[in-house]
């Protein structure tokens, strides 16, 4: 049995739910006119809460948002087109001289020293570092974008 | 549990269809989640104006970031976070107060508080005008709400307007659990205060 009154915590709580309350507080307000008083002043302001106009924008939201997105890109452009063909007209052209000349190709390389080997690896390490920092850029810069808070 | 499995397939079809290139299923998103981002809006921004630029911006934001979202909540709750997020930034950019110190520390004058509950709306509701009396407090109460400070309309809103678990409230705004639950306490005490005084006023 609760002495006293109910604090404005456990009328709340009550209010809320009811069911889940403990069962001196549900004993104490079927008791305690008071308590019970300010219980149903909580049901007012409750049931007014929920009986309030949901707001709405007077304007149509979706409408606005698609408009600013981008469209997917569902065809090629021509200057793509363009770029593959050539791409691959370059590639297929190093593909067959590499086939027809294969066996001058291998004495291409003894003749030169292994300095120049060394050289020709440096290179292609550096520019791959470049391209791997290039890469790590853009994925920062992205995961940045993506950061909402 | 059914429920929550229910809401998963149903926002992971519409992410997959969103991120497969239909952008107008994005539309289907934006129809699902406005009332509870158009209700985080009004209740954090006051000036009308502003608030049509701060929807979009949400909602861009929402497309952007779609790729990371990972299904720890609902899409409702994490756009809805977004939603509160961006609510917020623009409160700090314009330099105004997300909870009014003042007013958490206003306690209830007592006093007045006894003689206004001993003509409670409690009685005034039980009258034969409550008809009248209902959408009068309709009214005080719209614009009692409209005093609390942006955070306590949020979260009144949030629980009792758009039936949201503490939990949930709590993802949205990233405050703990218990402190959601103090501040909607001191919330409704300061509404039921705030109307029990405007009662009292008008009776004298």
């Amino acid at each position: 049995m609760i002495d006293g009154h109910l604090s404005e915590n456990d009328i709340q709580q009550y209010v809320s739910d009811s069911l889940h309350c403990e069962q001196s507080i549900r004993e104490h307000i079927k008791s305690c006119y008071i308590c019970k008083e300010k219980a149903e002043t909580y049901q007012i302001l409750f049931s007014g809460i929920q009986q309030q106009q949901k707001p709405e924008f007077d304007f149509n939201l979706a409408d606005l948002v698609i408009a600013q997105l981008e469209q997917p890109k569902r065809s090629f452009s021509t200057s793509n087109v363009v770029a593959y063909l050539l791409s691959s007209t370059a590639i297929m052209a190093v593909l067959i001289s590499c086939f027809l000349f294969h066996e001058n190709l291998s004495g291409l390389f003894i003749r030169y020293s292994n300095l120049l080997l060394y050289l020709f690896l440096a290179i292609t390490a550096v520019a791959l570092l470049f391209q791997c920092i290039e890469i790590c850029r853009k994925y920062k810069k992205q995961i940045g974008v993506l950061n909402i808070s | 549990m059914n429920e929550i499995k229910e809401n998963i397939q149903t926002d992971r079809y519409w992410i997959d269809k969103v991120l497969g290139g239909d952008t107008n299923a994005f539309a289907s998103i934006i129809q699902n989640t406005e009332g509870l981002v158009t209700q985080i809006v009004f209740k954090m921004i006051s000036r009308a104006e502003d608030r049509k630029d701060i929807a979009q911006d949400i909602y861009l934001k929402a497309f952007k970031s779609l790729p990371g979202f990972r299904y720890q909540s609902k899409l409702s709750t994490w756009i809805a976070q977004i939603a509160y997020n961006t609510c917020l930034s623009y409160l700090e950019r314009k330099k105004l107060v997300l909870l009014d110190q003042v007013q958490e520390n206003n306690d209830p004058d007592e006093e007045s508080l006894e003689l206004a509950n001993k003509k409670s709306v409690v009685n005034l509701f039980n009258s034969t005008e409550n008809d009248i009396f209902q959408r009068e407090l309709n009214e005080i109460l719209k614009s009692e709400i409209e005093q609390l400070s942006p955070l306590h309309r949020t979260l009144i809103t949030l629980y009792h307007n758009e039936e949201l678990s503490y939990e949930e409230i709590a993802r949205i705004t990233q405050l703990p659990e218990g402190t959601v639950k103090s501040y909607l306490f001191r919330a409704r005490r300061s509404l039921k205060d705030n109307l029990l005084r405007k009662y009292k006023k008008e009776e004298l």
